[in-house]
Order: structure tokens, then C-alpha cells, then sequence
């Protein structure tokens, strides 16, 4: 298996909505705003626009609407191209990213669409009932309790304590107070992280991120498609997408399938992780955060905890980890949240990210995972982009 | 001498996954070892990932021994309705050389520690969406419930 592409592809333009609650606004009408605002960002005419990846994590299940790539695109005048919906947990909006690369970079496509969009907040008092029908949530099992048990793995193993995944909470949530289109835009002290509802022992309710609604979208394009229209460009320098390894005794202090997808896109892109300057990673609860940094090799194995309380990931740190504010407090429309760290690593190449622009930054680091299975995740994806001459 | 309550008319999790007795009443988990390299999976998959293709994965009775290999407790109700709180990890089953999702139960607050030993317990799921329902879990060995 190859992850080196015969021809890199580039990120045109990027769009999204803010992320939140958007009671009176349909999913259509949010994936229509966000692939409007990455067309508008690419200077692309719609027609030019050759195949689309749509994801959607909960369409089917919360808005029981399908084809909802097709419905967005038909808002916009865009028909007759090929239009494929994506679903894969989490990991949806990365895996349409994924999608759109193959083609551009294997050459069938010059440009490509990918976006995704989900209305994941939920009425009071009712819980999503994603993957349901498996045998462990059956018995009980819940999202939270899968990122529990890891936390509990890791303190065990490492010592990592309540405090430092805590902190992970209070700097995201700072970050998400410079980012307009976070959903919480107020920080949060460690006591209130710590003293919060508790969910999933030791996850209290401000390690956990919130479902939300929202959609982002990014448009792929070729080289040369690119160098028409500028010098410079982003460039997609690694996409890998793995999905897990299933061993049933593996250590469960970090994912096997992230490890891989770290691996590969360093190798594809031909640059270590002192190579990178920002990062965003699936802080889908304060541990995650933890682990990714071990795994993606920030700091060493077990030394994720100190080395965020240290603040060695916040936007001054020596290596900023979601400096959008991540899902704890940017938000997580599963559908979305993968192309919304795209848009975020894009607006930072650029030197666009107003308050929480980090400095000069030259490579991004995206990595998100879904589903949980057999002791590893289901989906993993880590995307390289770069700024790059085209 | 209390009689224990039968679990005989529930319907299974999942097909095959338990072994009964003569009259019913589940006494094991049946988990799938490849006969190449006796890797045990539970539930039991259809292949082993590191065997040759057709290699069979017989059915294999698991331990009703272990010891907890992570363990949290679960403070609002599931999507289909298990009432908080409740708890459950993973249980190494040494013996079988696998590690296993299950439910643990004990005595109410009680925490549950990694590396604490448990055995094997039959129930009714308590959960709302999925009445009659036979599950399985571990029990912590000084109050078998």
C-alpha cells in the first residue's frame, strides 16, 4: 500500500459555519453556506467544481435525511457530477477529504469538492443514539466511557492525573474564546472543569465536547490548477485514512490505528514532528488530547500530561494544539469537525487567524478518529497540508 | 439456600455467544479461537487476522475468572436506557490470553480497581429499549452478585 501520491494535490479555498446550536437553520442550508463560503474562498466557478464528497455522521439517524451531498449541491446549481455521501463516524468530514485527494492526486479530477455537515445538538434531556445496535452498547457503553477507560489506563500506567486532562479543557477553551466561529466563546477555570458533573469517571461534563451542529468545507484541486491562478498555494503534502487493529490485548494507552496514520503521513510527507508548526487533533475528551500528542510524537509516550500542563500546546507554546479551540470548545458536527480543522490550519498558513494566529507557520498537522471497535478506533485520518510554490 | 432467579427464557445478546446447561441456564461465554494460532476473539469473528485465509476459528469457552484491566463508572442514563450509575471495562482473562468488554458490578459505590479480580455473572439487561434481554458481566469476587 502506497500513501505517496504521484502528484500532490493543493487545498484551494476553505468555508465554514459557525459552529453551535443553529435551531431555525436546516442541514442543507448550513452545508449550502459552507460550500458557498470555500467556493467564494477559492475563486472557482461551480461548474469548474468535477465530483463532490459529501459527509454526514448523524443525517440518517437524527434528521433521517439521505442524500444530503446531492440536496446541498442541487441549491447551488451544481448537477450531473458525481456526488458521494461519506460516513464514517467522526472521522466523516476527514475521510471526504481523504476522497477528494485520491482523485486529484491519482490524477481523475482537477478539482474536487469535499465538505460535510451535521445537526448533532439534541433536545434536553435525550443522548444520541449513534451505534446502539452493538453489543457493547447494548451492555452499556458510551462514548464517553470508551475515553474513560483509556483515561483510566493512562493514569494507571503513567500517573497522569485529574489536573493535567483538565487543563487540556481550560486551554482549548481558551483558544475558543479567540475563534468566532467556536461555539463556546468563554474560558473555563480549571475548578470548573474539575468540579463540573462528573460523566464518565474520570471525565467530568467539561472534558467531554459538545454535539453540535455546523458544516465546513474545503475544495481540492491540482497543481496546476493551482499555479493558473498563484505562485503559492497550500499544499496537501500526506493523507492517510486507516481504520483499526482490533487486538484484543493491545495497551490501551494510546490507538493503534493513529500510530499508523502518524507513521505513514511523517514518511509521505517527508518531515518529522519537529517539522511541525500547528496542530489539530480530535479532543474529543481531554484525554484524547493527551494521547494524540504521545502518539502524533510531540512528547513521549506517558509524558502527554506534563507536557500540556507545562503549556508547552498552547498558541505560545512550542507547539500550538488546536488553536481553534478543538471539539471541546470550537464544537463537534461529526460530519464536519474534520474539515473544520482543515479550515482552521488554512486560515494559519495564511496568517489569517486574527487573536489566535500563532506566529509564522509553514506546516499543519490535522489527525481525527471515529468509532470505537475491538480496542482501537474505527476511522483514523491524519492530513499534512504545507505551504508550498506551486 | 437462595434460588437464583431463571435467566432461561431471555433472549441471548447475541446468537451463540452463551453457553447453557441442560435446563437453560447460561453458564459461559462461548468466544471463537483460531485453530492456527489459538488466538482467542470474543465475540467470536468470522476469521483470524493473522492466519491464513480458511484457517477455521472454532468455538472456544471462555474463563470465568479475570481481573479488571480498566474500569469507569457511568453517571447518566445510555441512550437505551441503562439507569445511572452503572459501571463497566475490560476483563483480562488470563487464562484464554484475551481481554474482554463486560459490565462490572459490586457493591453500590463501591470503585472498581484495575487489577482486581472478578468472575463471571449472568443478568437481565436493565435497559429500557432492550427488555427480556440476557447480558453478561463481572462480578468483584468478595460479593458475587
Amino acid at each position: 500500500m502506497t500513501h505517496l501520491a504521484p502528484n500532490n494535490p493543493f487545498i484551494a479555498g476553505v468555508g465554514m459555519t459557525a459552529f453551535g446550536k443553529h435551531k431555525n437553520r436546516s442541514l442543507i442550508d448550513l452545508g449550502v453556506e459552507a460550500v458557498q463560503d470555500a467556493i467564494e474562498d477559492a475563486g472557482v466557478i461551480p461548474r469548474e467544481i468535477q465530483a463532490a464528497y459529501c459527509g454526514s455522521a448523524m443525517a440518517a439517524l437524527v434528521q433521517k435525511e439521505t442524500g444530503v451531498g446531492q440536496s446541498v449541491l442541487m441549491q447551488l446549481g451544481i448537477g450531473r457530477i458525481p456526488v458521494v455521501n461519506v460516513e464514517n463516524a467522526c472521522a466523516t468530514g476527514a475521510t471526504a477529504l481523504h476522497l477528494a485527494w485520491r482523485d486529484v492526486a491519482w490524477g481523475i479530477h482537477d478539482v474536487v469538492l469535499a465538505f460535510g455537515v451535521d445537526k448533532a445538538v439534541m433536545p434536553k434531556g435525550t443522548v444520541l443514539e449513534a451505534g446502539t445496535a452493538q453489543f457493547e452498547a447494548q451492555l452499556g457503553d458510551i462514548f464517553p466511557g470508551t475515553f474513560a477507560l483509556i483515561a483510566n489506563r493512562h493514569m494507571t500506567t503513567y500517573g497522569t492525573t485529574l489536573e493535567q486532562m483538565a487543563q487540556v479543557s481550560v486551554k482549548n477553551h481558551d483558544n475558543g474564546a479567540l475563534n468566532p466561529k467556536a461555539q463556546f466563546n468563554k474560558p473555563v477555570t480549571l475548578d470548573e472543569v474539575l468540579s463540573s458533573p462528573m460523566i464518565a469517571d474520570p471525565l467530568t461534563l467539561f472534558s467531554c465536547c459538545p454535539n453540535s451542529d455546523g458544516a465546513a468545507a474545503a475544495i481540492v484541486c491540482s497543481r496546476e490548477w493551482m499555479k493558473a491562478r498563484a505562485a503559492e498555494g497550500i499544499e496537501i503534502a500526506a493523507s492517510v485514512l486507516a481504520s483499526g487493529d482490533y487486538e484484543p490485548q493491545r495497551d490501551m494507552t494510546y490507538w493503534e490505528s493513529e500510530l499508523y496514520c502518524a507513521r505513514s503521513a511523517y514518511a509521505a510527507a517527508g518531515i518529522s514532528p519537529r517539522d511541525v508548526d500547528l496542530v489539530e487533533v480530535h479532543d474529543a475528551f481531554t484525554i484524547s488530547e493527551i494521547v494524540h500528542c504521545e502518539t502524533l510524537g510531540f512528547c513521549a509516550r506517558g509524558e502527554g500530561g506534563a507536557f500540556v500542563a507545562n503549556g508547552e500546546t498552547a498558541l505560545t507554546g512550542s507547539i500550538p494544539i488546536n488553536p481553534s479551540g478543538g471539539l471541546l470548545a470550537r464544537g463537534h458536527p461529526p460530519g464536519a469537525s474534520g474539515l473544520a480543522q482543515i479550515y482552521e490550519i488554512v486560515q494559519q498558513l495564511r496568517g489569517n487567524a486574527g487573536n489566535r494566529q500563532i506566529g509564522w507557520a509553514e506546516i499543519g498537522l490535522a489527525q481525527i478518529m471515529g468509532g470505537n471497535k475491538g480496542n482501537d478506533a474505527q476511522a483514523c485520518a491524519v492530513h499534512i497540508l504545507r505551504k508550498a510554490p506551486t | 439456600m437462595t434460588t437464583k432467579p431463571s435467566l432461561a427464557a431471555l433472549a441471548p445478546l447475541r446468537p451463540r455467544m452463551f453457553r447453557h446447561d441442560e435446563n437453560g441456564e447460561p453458564v459461559g461465554l462461548v468466544a471463537g479461537r483460531c485453530v492456527g494460532c489459538g488466538r482467542v476473539t470474543f465475540p467470536a469473528r468470522a476469521a483470524c487476522s493473522h492466519c491464513h485465509p480458511g484457517t477455521p476459528v472454532e468455538d472456544y469457552f471462555l474463563s470465568t475468572h479475570g481481573v479488571i484491566y480498566a474500569a469507569t463508572t457511568i453517571h447518566l442514563p445510555s441512550a437505551l436506557g441503562h439507569p445511572a450509575p452503572y459501571s463497566y471495562g475490560y476483563v483480562e482473562l488470563t487464562e484464554d490470553h484475551t481481554r474482554i468488554f463486560a459490565p462490572l458490578l459490586g457493591p453500590k459505590g463501591r470503585p472498581f480497581c484495575v487489577g482486581e479480580p472478578v468472575q463471571l455473572v449472568f443478568f437481565e439487561i436493565q435497559a429500557k429499549a432492550i427488555d427480556g434481554t440476557l447480558g453478561y458481566g463481572f462480578a468483584v469476587e468478595d460479593n458475587p452478585s
